[in-house]
């Protein structure tokens, strides 16, 4: 189709002008339309991906909110962000803050009446020192979950709940004074802690303080009904005359904290009964043990340790007679 | 119906015939695609790309363009969030820069180009001048429009050199350099020709 003459524009009446050329597709079809497709798809695709992990949308309301940031503090569950906050306003009478978390999908079960969120701080305290990544990161959320109920409102509390993980034994100790046993305190068997205190509190009547233990689930078969109970806390110090000057301390953490612990008796002397005992039992708790009691040595069974490969299932041979 | 066009790289003269659907001419003496005769396909194309980067703009101002980590704390922004964080931080030109670059001037100028498109395949004779005009705007505009995404770019390469925070792209930066691309190649797709229909 080219025209020898083809490179001539001066004199364009003088030639006759080529024809252009002509090129074909190999489709009829307009193939561009399915751009605006490819761009739906994938414009789709972005969006859908960033929405398929939202979970549902929980209220929790807090006294007060300093260090929470909206799209930016975490909720976090074992150290697994499972949320993050997504607004955070006043309520309608300006006395708490509403706090909105949206949850991963994944972690949808949380959101639960009975689960129970707080504010992670730092906490510097004489037993227990924790959070204290917060300072960097900025405050965190905390939850415990719980069953119940699907919610989606909830109430903050302002710390940590004490023994966040409230699996166990849970059996109540009943004194008349307090003395220095603190909450998050120890309760020790044969020296080995198996246990927490939770938060002591005055019974009804105020007549006695109610002190309630958690007791680990694997230790809970060493509580019997005939097992005593003593304030094993700060230092015993006896001065006698043939004996000389004897000081126990149960241990350090005891020592500044307090502690409670425990003996039980063999089974079949005395009223003790063979099983462990019921949740929510109250005992007295002495101020000292008798040296009866630190006598005491039943054989009971407990269940494995999770990662030990050989299981130590007895406790306590026979010690030879004090 | 038989016109007669130069083409736009080497200036050759020629004649050019009516087209079949789905073909095109080229120039007979450097093989250039001449744009006249190809009027449906050029607006279809100019109409299915801007289409395109129509639908791409809404991610990509709908999910986060930064996502930041800074000692452990994680925070997620989108366009706006960036603009109305340096509105609020007093940076009155940046802020508008942003905007302008990034919300308003994509915007426009897809709106201009389903102007033109829609005029021209109407054959208006209407307002031609001031269309050649908003056609040449967008054309020259087009060259900035990449600023943005550079910005990412270097943004992210400054920051990674910093132990403690690391800033990542979010979803939205493809989705944005994929409306850009889209929007300048649709303007080039377009023939200015078509502004100035013949007459039959």
């Amino acid at each position: 189709m080219n025209d020898a003459e083809a490179g001539d524009n001066s004199r364009p009446e003088a030639v006759e002008l080529p024809r252009a050329e002509v090129r074909r597709w190999k489709w009829r079809f307009p193939v561009v339309w399915l751009l605006p497709v490819a761009a739906a798809v994938v414009a789709g695709y972005l969006m859908y991906d960033s929405v398929r992990d939202f979970g549902p949308l929980v209220t929790i309301r807090f006294n007060e909110v300093n260090g929470l940031k909206s799209k930016q503090t975490l909720v976090k569950y074992r150290g697994v962000p499972i949320g993050e906050v997504v607004a955070i306003d006043l309520d309608a009478d300006l006395r708490q803050a509403l706090v909105k978390v949206r949850l991963h999908r994944s972690a949808a079960a949380v959101a639960r009446k009975e689960s129970v969120f707080w504010i992670v701080r730092p906490e510097v305290g004489l037993n227990n020192i924790s959070g204290l990544g917060t300072v960097i990161t900025g405050a965190e959320i905390g939850v415990q979950p719980g069953g119940g109920a699907p919610a989606a409102e909830f109430v903050g509390l302002d710390n940590a709940p004490v023994m966040p993980e409230a699996k166990g034994l849970s059996i109540i100790l009943r004194t008349r004074h307090l003395g220095a046993l603190r909450a998050n305190a120890p309760v020790y068997y044969r020296g080995i802690a198996v246990g927490t205190v939770l938060d002591p509190h005055l019974g009804t009547n105020a007549t006695a303080v109610d002190v309630r233990l958690l007791i680990l689930p694997r230790y809970a078969a060493l509580v019997r009904a005939g097992s005593r109970f003593w304030n094993a806390g700060g230092i015993d110090v006896n001065l006698g005359l043939f004996k000389g000057l004897e000081i126990n301390v149960e241990s350090l953490g005891a020592l500044i904290a307090g502690g409670v612990a425990f003996a039980t008796p063999p089974a079949g002397a005395g009223k003790s009964g063979a099983g462990p005992v019921a949740e929510g039992t109250v005992f007295q708790l002495f101020d000292k043990p008798e040296k009866k009691w630190l006598g005491w040595a039943p054989q009971i069974a407990l269940p494995a340790e999770p990662d030990a490969p050989a299981a130590v299932a007895g406790r306590g041979a026979p010690d030879p007679a004090p | 119906m038989e016109i007669v066009a130069a083409c736009r790289i080497c200036g050759q003269l020629q004649r050019v015939g009516e087209l079949p659907p789905g073909a095109a001419s080229a120039c007979c003496r450097c093989g250039a695609g001449l744009h006249a005769g190809a009027s449906r396909g050029s607006l279809r194309a100019t109409a299915a790309l801007s289409l395109a980067a129509l639908i791409l703009y809404v991610p990509a101002n709908i999910l986060p363009i930064l996502v930041m980590d800074m000692h452990g704390a994680h925070s997620e922004s989108t366009i706006w969030d960036g603009c109305t964080r340096l509105f609020q931080d007093e940076q009155w030109l940046v802020a508008a820069i942003v905007f302008l670059a990034s919300i308003l001037i994509p915007l426009l100028k897809l709106i201009g180009l389903f102007y033109l498109v829609t005029t021209a395949g109407r054959r208006s004779t209407l307002r031609q001048l001031e269309r050649a005009r908003i056609f040449r705007l967008i054309s020259a505009v087009g060259t900035w429009a990449m600023l943005d995404v550079f910005l990412m770019a270097i943004l992210v390469a400054l920051v990674k050199l910093d132990q403690l925070a690391t800033i990542r792209p979010g979803p939205a930066l493809p989705a944005f350099a994929a409306v850009v691309t889209l929007t300048i190649l649709a303007s080039a797709r377009f023939d200015p020709a078509l502004i100035w229909p013949a007459r039959k």
